[in-house]
């Protein structure tokens, strides 16, 4: 097995936890996104900013917003924020970077991936792949983008050599 | 002026004598007889294989190699992997400079929840896979642009050239340049050991 784990195919732990991260980030984004135009409301109007959270406007702005922070950044670097800190990127099928549609294509159908999360999920761990059904709509899969290897070197090097450890620890 | 005819048959006389006798004499030898005879292990012992190094000059030798072409046949990979990285950081400053060049608190954290979930992945990959029944080999690794089919291994090479040598206490042996000898089954040079990957990327 490669030790670099640079493009391998990506398992669903490391793929939850990104897809939780990415939630979170553009969630905190988006409602501080709202709380920044509430106090510029308050500034300008004077008036006290209470958004109605039942209002069907909010949820298709945030529908939109979602769609452009997964759609945007897939398109641009092939991974979300969360992506990138846990190692991963988005690829086609064949390994090759993916467009603008295919990042359209594959963030619509990750909605319909959350709401059967339990199923997909498991479905993508049998799956040879492990390639969810976001990634068969659009023609995708997630892979390893960290050098495995390079981060065992670095952590040995911190080690240091053994008579500096013991030096260190005297 | 031309000399007369009869001075020139005179003067390659001896010339056509000499070259009837040799060819008489030749014939009449058997010259494998006699190279069969020849004892060359004791030939090659008496032979001073410094003193004929001595007179070679190597830098003449050397500048009509193509090294380029040379270096081709080498595998640099097949050297490298049996290199011991881990030995090497620990008991050499390299590491030290690897540390200072690439170490922040960033990098170090983001190692760490990586190779954590990565840990995490082999664990579910492994569990999914002794419930399926699958073998983790039959899996392909990655995507065919990132992660190429492993190459089947090439061809045993056929025995390059044989001398066969029979010497003066009549046993014989066969001498090969290079390669197998030629009634052994071609075999294929073993490779370095493939390294290992630790289950979370081999870190902590």
């Amino acid at each position: 097995m490669d030790m670099t784990r640079q493009g391998q195919y990506a398992g669903g732990i490391s793929r939850l936890v990104a897809l939780g991260a990415d939630l979170g980030i553009s969630w905190g984004l988006y409602a501080a996104g709202v709380a920044a135009f509430g106090l510029f409301y308050e500034l300008v109007s004077g008036n006290k900013f209470k958004p109605d959270t039942n209002n069907v406007g909010w949820l298709i702005l945030l529908a939109v917003w979602e769609l452009l922070y997964f759609t945007l950044q897939w398109s641009l670097s092939g991974r979300t924020l969360g992506m990138a800190i846990f190692g991963l990127r988005v690829v086609s099928k064949q390994g090759a970077e993916i467009g603008v549609r295919t990042s359209v294509v594959r963030t619509l159908a990750l909605w319909v991936s959350l709401v059967f999360i339990i199923p997909v999920c498991l479905a993508a761990l049998v799956q040879r792949q492990r390639r969810a059904l976001h990634d068969l709509v659009a023609g995708t899969a997630v892979v390893y983008n960290w050098d495995a290897r390079g981060a065992r070197l670095r952590w040995l090097a911190r080690q240091g050599p053994p008579e500096h450890q013991a030096t260190a620890s005297s | 002026m031309t000399p007369p005819r009869i001075v020139r048959t005179i003067d390659h006389l001896p010339q056509r004598v000499v070259e009837q006798v040799v060819n008489t004499v030749l014939d009449a030898i058997d010259v494998n007889a006699i190279i069969q005879r020849v004892d060359f292990n004791a030939v090659i012992q008496q032979v001073d294989f410094a003193k004929v190094i001595d007179q070679v000059d190597l830098n003449e030798v050397l500048s009509k190699v193509d090294l380029n072409e040379l270096l081709k046949n080498v595998d640099l990979n097949a050297i490298v992997s049996q290199v011991d990285l881990d030995e090497l950081l620990q008991k050499t400053e390299l590491g030290s400079l690897i540390a200072h060049s690439a170490s922040s608190v960033v990098g170090e954290v983001l190692d760490a929840i990586r190779s954590i979930t990565v840990g995490g992945d082999d664990l579910v990959n492994k569990m999914v896979n002794v419930v399926l029944r699958r073998p983790a080999a039959s899996l392909r690794a990655g995507p065919p642009l990132l992660v190429p089919p492993a190459e089947t291994p090439p061809p045993a090479r056929p025995p390059d050239a044989v001398i066969q040598l029979q010497v003066a206490d009549g046993s014989s042996g066969a001498l090969t340049t290079d390669g197998p000898p030629p009634a052994t089954p071609a075999t294929t040079a073993p490779g370095p050991p493939a390294p290992v990957a630790p289950a979370n990327g081999g870190l902590p």
